[in-house]
């Protein structure tokens, strides 16, 4: 029986790459003193699009890993670390409101097929 | 989709003509122009009702899957989007429960 | 401009004050070093900002928004949705991808000017002739430079405060 939509699956999944963005995020910040520690990161859209590609037929919200890479471009402190406190803010900026816009469009999608199942009570 | 068995003879007698004020003003004039009797089938009204309903699901569907991507859609155009699309849902649930209580109000009619 | 694309900018406004800082804490607290590893006093760094064009961002915005193709009401972002990823819009992996509308900080050059000499025949770095060779940099100029580096950078926090005050405010919109 079918009560979810193409569109829930797309943004639970969604929402698991955001509280990934959000593990990895907290991870480099707290590494922000280890000496020779790299900034590790994902590209977001990249990976989401082919987890949704991926997905065609799959079912479920199966914890599937982004693959985690080092993060270039980013000055490398005399220690060798080269976490940047800006860039990391602005992650988990991102990060929050990108999982408060999935759980909302989530939650107008199940009121929606709910109210379709509630169709005849007045 | 309820499909009312009713034809533009029986509905002109309770004066549906006025339900194309408004909205659905296309449905309602090629209704007419089809049955010719100056008044507005009501199967015709909720047919179309259901195909824009489901174009504008379509569209807000679009829009979040493109916001989602990050592809360049803005977030108030998808929120609105969806917002839209479940108006028209809501509004197409509320009229088809209507049309099937007026129905059945009229089919239990004792003559 | 991806979801957050407004954010980005005042994020790369952030690094390159962020570097600016940097700069200027390595000139005061070099004021007075007279021997580097390249031989000679230590040298004076300036920043050097360059905006971040992509061609005009009045360009890159009415791409972004046309997609090549004329825009109607209502299926407006559609369009866009269908015209794709413009490229180098959209992710800040790497921090070389330019955000169109912002900064970039295209380097950190040593300043040219001579250095100072003061008569000293005693120091250890002193030359045949008795000077040392001190780097030319003034405190007060670099005080001004951090303050004004502080000052961008607060602007810059506030200016991204009020862009995650935006965005929630249009989540209330599913409400």
């Amino acid at each position: 029986m079918q009560t979810t939509t193409a569109m829930s699956d797309a943004l639970g999944r969604y929402l698991d790459l955001t509280s990934q963005q959000m593990q990895a995020t907290a991870r480099n910040m707290a590494n922000v003193d280890t000496p020779g520690f790299k900034t590790q990161g994902f590209d977001f859209e990249e990976v989401f699009a082919q987890q949704l590609n991926n997905s065609a037929g799959a079912t479920g919200l199966e914890g599937v890993q982004a693959p985690m890479e080092d993060v270039d471009g980013l000055v490398s402190r005399p220690d060798g670390n080269n976490v940047s406190m800006d860039r990391e803010g602005l992650q988990l900026a991102k990060a929050q409101m990108q999982f408060k816009l999935g759980t909302q469009l989530l939650k107008g999608e199940f009121s929606t097929v709910m109210s379709a199942i509630h169709m005849d009570s007045k | 989709m309820v499909g009312l068995p009713v034809g533009p003879g029986v509905m002109s007698g309770v004066g549906m003509g006025g339900l194309d004020d408004g909205f659905l003003s296309d449905a309602g004039v090629a209704a007419s122009n089809a049955g010719g009797a100056g008044s507005v089938p009501f199967a015709g009204v909720l047919q179309s009702m259901v195909k824009e309903t489901n174009s504008l699901s379509q569209k807000a569907s679009d829009a979040v899957t493109g916001l989602l991507n990050g592809s360049g859609v803005e977030v108030h155009d998808a929120l609105i989007a969806g917002q839209k699309a479940n108006m028209a849902f809501e509004l197409a649930l509320q009229v088809r429960n209507k049309a099937v209580g007026a129905y059945q109000q009229m089919m239990g009619m004792q003559f | 401009m991806n979801i957050f694309g407004v954010m980005d900018i005042s994020g790369s406004a952030l690094k390159a004050e962020r570097v600016r800082a940097e700069v200027v804490a390595s000139n005061m607290a070099n004021a007075e070093t007279t021997r580097t590893t390249e031989g000679g006093p230590y040298q004076r760094h300036h920043v050097v900002f360059e905006a971040q064009d992509g061609g005009t961002f009045q360009d890159s915005m009415v791409n972004q928004l046309s997609g090549g193709t004329s825009v109607s009401a209502g299926t407006g972002f559609k369009n866009i949705y269908s015209g794709g990823v413009i490229g180098g819009l959209s992710g800040d992996l790497t921090a070389a991808n330019p955000t169109p509308g912002g900064v970039e900080v295209t380097g950190v050059i040593a300043d040219v000017s001579k250095p100072l000499q003061r008569y000293d025949p005693s120091h250890p770095d002193a030359g045949p002739d008795g000077f040392v060779a001190y780097p030319d940099i003034n405190p007060l100029t670099e005080m001004v430079d951090l303050m004004g580096a502080t000052r961008s950078y607060g602007m810059n926090a506030s200016a991204i405060t009020a862009e995650k005050g935006m965005f929630n405010s249009s989540l209330d919109l599913l409400k």
